[in-house]
């Protein structure tokens, strides 16, 4: 297996730290006489998560050999320091570089993401949508998912695929990132799409 | 013989895949529905496959199929299991198909059946090949192979021109009444078009009671010509009265502008056989009036050798020994000449006339000849530049069937009423004594013979027999037998190279003009 490295960047926050200052005070909230001093409101999500760490504006960069492979962006990342999955929230996008140009070859958006460190898969989840620089071809779906090994995409939901003109929606795909292959399940189409 | 329709359609038949692209261009349509869809792109191109594909093309045409692969570089698609193209209009059936668009190359195999959903024709057999028009190729051509291929051609019936329906001026679609197909089996059928259709190997057509036979068919549907090669023959019987006519050639063609039947050509070892008359010769013509034969003409062909004599009373096969000479026979009367015409108004034959070195022999009268009786009078005969025969209808007996009697469905009986030659005429007649032999002997009498030369020669026939006889400026001979009974046949062991002729040695009548039977004259 390649020896993938992460160079991440973004503020981290640590959770137990952050609970340990939120008991500091409160004692002093309770010692205090009447005048009761500004109170931190923390988001009750973020509360109830239970991540090791947190990051704001996540920028990852995952290369193979010193090569990049893909860049991995998010409004905010939960980290697990015993699991390798890593909950990515707003804004996720991930651009997928061609190693032998180092040109961006696809990027994928979503609501949410999911990525396991030891595959290198990365789950887009909501409003998914795949973007192929090279011919503008465009993959929308419920989920997509990336493998950086094997450079596959694929969905197990309904999914819309624009060339042009041409539509073709499907109820699941799987697809290397050049298209070179493309394998739709249950496939219908729009635009004169087969060519005799 | 019933001849509406030819005009076939074989427009749209062969017209899948016509109306998206031309020959040449790709067809862009779209995948309805699939279980699956695999691309796999090389080289800037394209191979998809695909499992249970339901195509869909802008003009409506639809595809579908077990699976299919198409190779986006070479405009080539496969269709594998259960293939349906259907366009509204036409339906393709087969087991496995092959497209090449840039070519306009459709390629069907198994089970294929190729239908026109608005009239029911239709083909089928097991390869087909449809060529799209394009610029290399000015019209579809459908080729059907393999097995029997049949075609279903259902005629279109031009509109009626009297019908009061729709106002004046209003064109008419062109009506399929509930017509009866033309069923075409053969080993291969070739469209072009809706301008030909050829069939090869085994042609059988059958419409109704009208039935073709040909090694091969061709059709020229614009000009309304059809044709009928090798082995051709044309069956047709008449659903009223039953009779049938019978049409065979080395080569038969058809003259059916607009759908109507003008004229059928019989060539190379013609022959017509009809209700009354049995015709052969190198070249039979049959012409029609509204669908109903009017007249038959037969002409010789020129030839190195001179014909071979005719006789009469043989075996049929053996009466056509000379292929050059047209012959008809009518009753049992035998007609030759350069060229015979037989009068067929209503349906009926009316008169025989045949030209140049018209010869006619009658077998009527067989029963005079015994096996003693010379070649050379064992047949009545007229010959003349012109011969004439005249037929009648047989007048009913009483006790025939109602059908039978005029006016009824069935065609009445015809005998010949009167037998005229021109120009150089001669007349060989036989008749059998009056009188019985004498002391009651039962052997076969010797023969009466009259022999008459004229310019013209008329006999009057009353029931296959010679009523009276009259020649304009005539010459003769007329031989009664002073002996009764005919010499015996000699005994097998003895020569017979030198049998005695009837009546040898009897007295001649010079300038005498027989009358059959020993009566009347020469006028």
């Amino acid at each position: 297996m390649p020896i993938l490295s992460y160079e991440r960047e973004g503020s981290i926050v640590h959770v137990s730290m952050m609970l340990c200052v939120k008991s500091i005070s409160a004692v002093l909230l309770l010692t205090a006489c009447v005048e009761a001093p500004p109170r931190m409101v923390i988001d009750p999500d973020l509360e109830a998560m239970e991540a090791d760490y947190i990051i704001f504006g996540l920028t990852d960069n995952v290369t193979r050999g010193g090569v990049r492979l893909f860049v991995l962006e998010a409004d905010t990342a939960l980290i697990f320091e015993d699991s390798t999955i890593v909950l990515l929230r707003g804004n996720v996008t991930l651009t997928s570089h061609n190693e032998e140009l180092g040109t961006e070859r696809a990027v994928v958006t979503s609501d949410r993401g999911r990525l396991d460190k030891s595959t290198n898969e990365m789950l887009a989840e909501g409003n998914s949508v795949l973007l192929i620089r090279a011919d503008g071809r465009r993959i929308e779906s419920y989920q997509l998912v990336y493998r950086a090994e094997d450079n596959h995409m694929r969905s197990d939901s309904a999914v819309v695929m624009y060339d042009g003109d041409d539509v073709v929606e499907g109820t699941s795909f799987i697809s290397d990132l050049k298209f070179e292959r493309l394998d739709i399940r249950n496939a219908r189409t729009r635009g004169g799409t087969v060519r005799f | 013989m019933s001849s509406r329709a030819l005009r076939l359609p074989l427009v749209g038949l062969a017209l899948l895949f016509a109306g998206t692209e031309a020959a040449g261009q790709q067809s862009s349509c779209d995948l309805q529905s699939s279980r699956r869809v695999l691309s796999t792109q090389t080289n800037q191109a394209r191979v998809i496959y695909v499992s249970t594909p339901r195509f869909e093309c802008p003009d409506g045409t639809r595809i579908e199929a077990d699976s299919s692969v198409t190779f986006e570089a070479t405009s080539f698609t496969q269709l594998f299991g259960n293939v349906i193209f259907r366009d509204g209009q036409r339906e393709l059936f087969a087991d496995r198909a092959q497209y090449f668009s840039n070519v306009g190359r459709l390629q069907a195999q198994g089970s294929v059946r190729l239908m026109n959903l608005k009239d029911g024709s239709s083909l089928a057999g097991e390869d087909l090949v449809l060529l799209q028009e394009g610029e290399d190729r000015a019209e579809e051509d459908v080729v059907v192979r393999q097995g029997r291929s049949h075609a279903r051609l259902v005629p279109k019936v031009a509109p009626d021109t009297t019908a009061t329906e729709g106002s004046p001026g209003t064109p008419q679609p062109d009506r399929v009444e509930s017509a009866v197909p033309y069923e075409v089996d053969a080993d291969l059928i070739h469209l072009v078009g809706d301008r030909l259709f050829q069939a090869r190997g085994r042609v059988q057509v059958t419409h109704e009671s009208l039935q073709f036979y040909g090694d091969s068919l061709e059709f020229q549907q614009d000009i309304g010509w059809l044709t009928l090669f090798e082995n051709a023959r044309i069956i047709s019987q008449d659903t009223v009265s039953g009779d049938t006519m019978d049409v065979r050639g080395d080569t038969i063609t058809m003259d059916v502008p607009d759908g109507q039947m003008e004229e059928i050509e019989a060539r190379g070892r013609a022959q017509l056989l009809a209700k009354d008359v049995d015709m052969r010769g190198p070249t039979i013509r049959l012409a029609f009036v509204e669908e109903e034969l009017e007249r038959v003409f037969a002409v010789r062909r020129a030839v190195e050798k001179d014909p071979t004599p005719v006789i009469a009373g043989t075996d049929p096969s053996t009466l056509f020994a000379n292929p050059a000479q047209p012959q008809a026979l009518a009753e049992d009367f035998l007609l030759t000449g350069d060229s015979i015409e037989g009068d067929f108004p209503a349906g009926e034959l009316e008169r025989v006339v045949a030209i140049g070195a018209a010869r006619g022999v009658s077998t009527a009268r067989d029963s005079l000849n015994t096996d003693a009786t010379d070649e050379l009078i064992r047949t009545d005969w007229i010959e003349g530049d012109t011969i004439i025969a005249t037929f009648q209808p047989v007048s009913p007996d009483p006790g025939d069937p109602p059908e039978n009697r005029p006016g009824g469905t069935q065609t009445r009986k015809r005998q010949m009423d009167l037998l005229v030659a021109r120009g150089q005429a001669r007349s060989f007649y036989r008749s059998a004594p009056d009188s019985a032999a004498p002391g009651g002997a039962t052997s076969p009498e010797a023969l009466e013979l009259n022999y008459v030369v004229g310019d013209e020669v008329r006999l009057f026939m009353k029931d296959g027999e010679v009523e009276r006889m009259e020649v304009d400026s005539p010459t003769g001979i007329y031989l009664q037998p002073t002996r009764r009974v005919a010499p015996a046949p000699p005994p097998p062991e003895l020569d017979s190279s030198t049998p005695g002729s009837p009546g040898a040695g009897d007295g001649a009548v010079p300038g005498g003009n027989g009358p059959p039977g020993g009566n009347g004259g020469a006028q």
